[in-house]
């Protein structure tokens, strides 16, 4: 099938609910969550806090965290890869939109237990990694790395989609990643950032995120794969520069990008079946974005769910990752629940969906936002006919 | 994609921050208390860049950075490892950096498309891609997009990467801007091409069938070498070639002050850029100033 359409026509995901797009499907649909607990020992504090960590042989991780960073990513793009049925010449001609937050610090952290200054003395800079997946699967063509924090890899799936559009490619393959990392792990636990308890967004007794790991890849092509292959319409990035950390307590930004991702889409709010939420669970957060959804939808908000609480944070990569956790639930017949949503605030008023919702096909708002102001959001669909009425 | 100022603040590597908002402060009297080295770099190159044009509300930022924040990234990574404490949460937000593209947002007041990017030795070139792309789209009209690097390199960092003389170059970092338009009224010149290849051979060929805008000038990336340039120069008859790298310095995002060296040099004259990354791939930038 070609058309003017944008396909997702492969995918592959490894996250804490699993390393298969199938058994991560089934594990949303039995709410199976598992969450480690990591204590923070490289500081005195005597304390520990969740994270929905990778299934991983941690000794080996340890001896080697540079062949462990990359047998992740190269086995979920591998997987990515075969899933979209690519002819070798297909392979080759494959552009790299690469999305990450702490990029290759994971690999370098292990040394600073013993040393100093490695970062700075021996990095690579932030283009390295897409150019060793490059290397690894013999792709001749362009290398695209974006660091814009927790929008990183939603940032890679608005411009891959834009030069298949404007003609530039033909194909892409968007990763999202990033794997545990002490700098993060601190980093936000030291914003006061870290929920001690399960994160629950939206919920007027949230306590913050839980930080998360995983990677995600996608093949972006002109030309689907099956049938019910899911669609990218549109898609906005806007800067609120309200502050480095939190956007607008208004919202006003944040609907601006919603406003902006469905009218590059073609769409009104009322064609939206249901939106994907960043919802991270903190206060700010949730504020911001809960204000500028219903400025957006003129509080009238379609049914939302959040990810996050299955898979914690996954800062950069959650771009991918969640837009495969999501469309595939779809495809599978379900937009699952928010885990641990009780309690309405009413300072929000934002109620996700505390009961699967059934539904196959339909028109698709993912949102993600991130420090830098950086507010993303997407349009996705899997109906014949977008255009057509809300289900 | 029309060009319609340019920047080109370069030094060898300081220390004192002080220096850069100095550079800052001849063009804004904005305070940036909690920014760090590469912040204040990114800024005085935008400032610069932005002094005396109307910077319309919805211009997009694209920063294109090999290295990016590499100074908090230590920082915070010695607090946790070294000192076994919890990090400065201003040290830690800045780790990530697109911190510098916000600020450089937030200092205009500018919320059109915000992008911190990176494409191994050609982030520049690969950032003029999207941003082609996005003018193409209308999704953009007016951007900030700029060339910024830290001078971090240590002798053996650089013999080891680059397999050159450290002692041949001289190393500086820089944050070299440009504001482009669709608009071409009141423009200095504009982009005529921004083209990517495999390898040498199609580069040469395509090369060899453009009528570029005369007089031509010739420049080089870091990696393209000797014989390389000699080929380059006999397919594409040439005026003069801009060696920037030695007249300037060297900074990882050196191609970002090629093109304004080239503006502040030239007058009425074609630049065509050639560089190369380690995986053999070239890009082709052509410029013309009116």
């Amino acid at each position: 099938m070609a058309d003017s359409r944008i396909y997702i026509r492969g995918k592959a995901v490894n996250c804490a609910l699993g390393n298969d797009v199938q058994t991560v499907t089934d594990s949303m649909k039995a709410g199976r969550i598992q969450v480690a607990d990591v204590p923070l020992s490289l500081i005195d504090v005597g304390y520990s806090r969740p994270y929905f960590r990778l299934p991983r042989n941690d000794s080996e991780h340890l001896h080697n965290s540079r062949v462990y960073y990359y047998n992740v990513l190269f086995n979920t793009i591998e997987e990515a890869i075969a899933d979209a049925g690519l002819k070798p010449h297909e392979i080759r001609e494959l552009p790299v939109f690469f999305g990450s937050t702490s990029n290759d610090i994971p690999i370098y952290e292990d040394a600073y237990q013993t040393s100093r200054h490695v970062l700075s003395q021996t990095a690579s800079g932030y283009g390295n990694i897409a150019n060793e997946i490059a290397g690894h699967f013999d792709l001749k063509a362009g290398c695209y790395t974006f660091t814009t924090a927790c929008t990183s890899s939603a940032n890679g799936i608005i411009f891959a989609a834009g030069m298949i559009a404007q003609g530039f490619i033909k194909r892409a393959l968007v990763v999202g990643y990033d794997l545990f990392s002490n700098l993060g792990f601190y980093g936000f636990e030291a914003l006061k950032l870290i929920s001690p308890t399960p994160c629950k967004p939206f919920d007027k007794n949230r306590e913050g995120i839980i930080m998360g790991e995983g990677c995600g890849a996608i093949i972006l092509d002109s030309k689907s794969k099956a049938s019910n292959d899911f669609y990218y319409l549109g898609g906005a990035n806007i800067c609120d520069t309200y502050s480095v950390t939190t956007h607008n307590p208004e919202g006003g930004l944040i609907a601006a990008a919603i406003h902006e991702a469905l009218a590059s889409a073609g769409m009104g709010p009322g064609q939206i079946d249901v939106v994907k939420a960043h919802g991270t669970g903190s206060y700010q957060n949730d504020l911001t974005e809960g204000k500028g959804m219903n400025q957006a939808f003129e509080n009238q908000v379609p049914p939302l769910t959040c990810l996050k609480p299955f898979i914690g944070h996954t800062v950069g990569a959650c771009g991918v990752i969640e837009m495969i956790l999501f469309t595939e639930a779809v495809k599978s017949g379900f937009v699952p629940p928010t885990p641990g949503f009780k309690d309405v605030d009413d300072e929000i008023n934002i109620e996700p969906l505390t009961q699967p919702l059934s539904i196959q096909t339909g028109t698709f708002l993912l949102n993600y936002f991130g420090f830098g102001g950086n507010c993303v959001s997407l349009v996705v669909s899997n109906k014949p006919d977008p255009m057509a009425d809300r289900l | 994609m029309y060009i319609h100022n340019y920047s080109m603040f370069v030094s060898p590597p300081v220390d004192d921050i002080s220096f850069y908002k100095q550079e800052i402060n001849r063009y804004t009297n904005l305070k940036f208390r909690r920014a760090n080295k590469f912040v204040l770099l990114s800024l005085a190159g935008a400032w610069q860049c932005a002094h005396g044009r109307a910077i319309q509300p919805d211009t997009a930022v694209y920063l294109t950075t090999e290295n990016g924040n590499l100074g908090d990234t230590e920082t915070v990574l010695d607090q946790i490892y070294h000192k076994r404490e919890f990090p400065m949460p201003y040290n830690f937000i800045n780790t990530m950096s697109n911190t510098a593209s916000f600020y450089v947002a937030q200092s205009f007041d500018i919320v059109g498309r915000n992008l911190t990017f990176s494409s191994k030795q050609l982030s520049f070139e690969r950032g003029l891609e999207l941003l082609r792309s996005d003018m193409g789209a209308g999704v953009v009209k007016d951007a900030l997009f700029g060339g910024v690097d830290e001078g971090s390199f240590s002798k053996s960092q650089f013999e080891a990467k680059y397999e050159r003389s450290f002692y041949d170059y001289h190393m500086i970092e820089g944050s070299c801007w440009l504001l482009i338009k669709a608009e071409n009224t009141g423009a200095l010149g504009e982009i005529t091409a921004v083209e990517s290849f495999g390898s040498l051979r199609p580069t040469m060929d395509w090369l060899k069938r453009q009528r570029f805008a005369r007089p031509l000038i010739l420049s080089f990336g870091l990696l393209i070498d000797d014989g390389q340039k000699k080929s380059f120069g006999k397919a594409v008859p040439h005026e003069a070639q801009f060696d920037y790298i030695h007249s300037c310095g060297y900074f990882d995002s050196a191609t970002a002050c090629g093109v304004s060296g080239f503006f502040d040099r030239y007058e009425k004259a074609c630049l065509v850029h050639i560089n190369k990354d380690f995986r053999g791939q070239f890009m082709v930038v052509a410029v013309e100033k009116y």
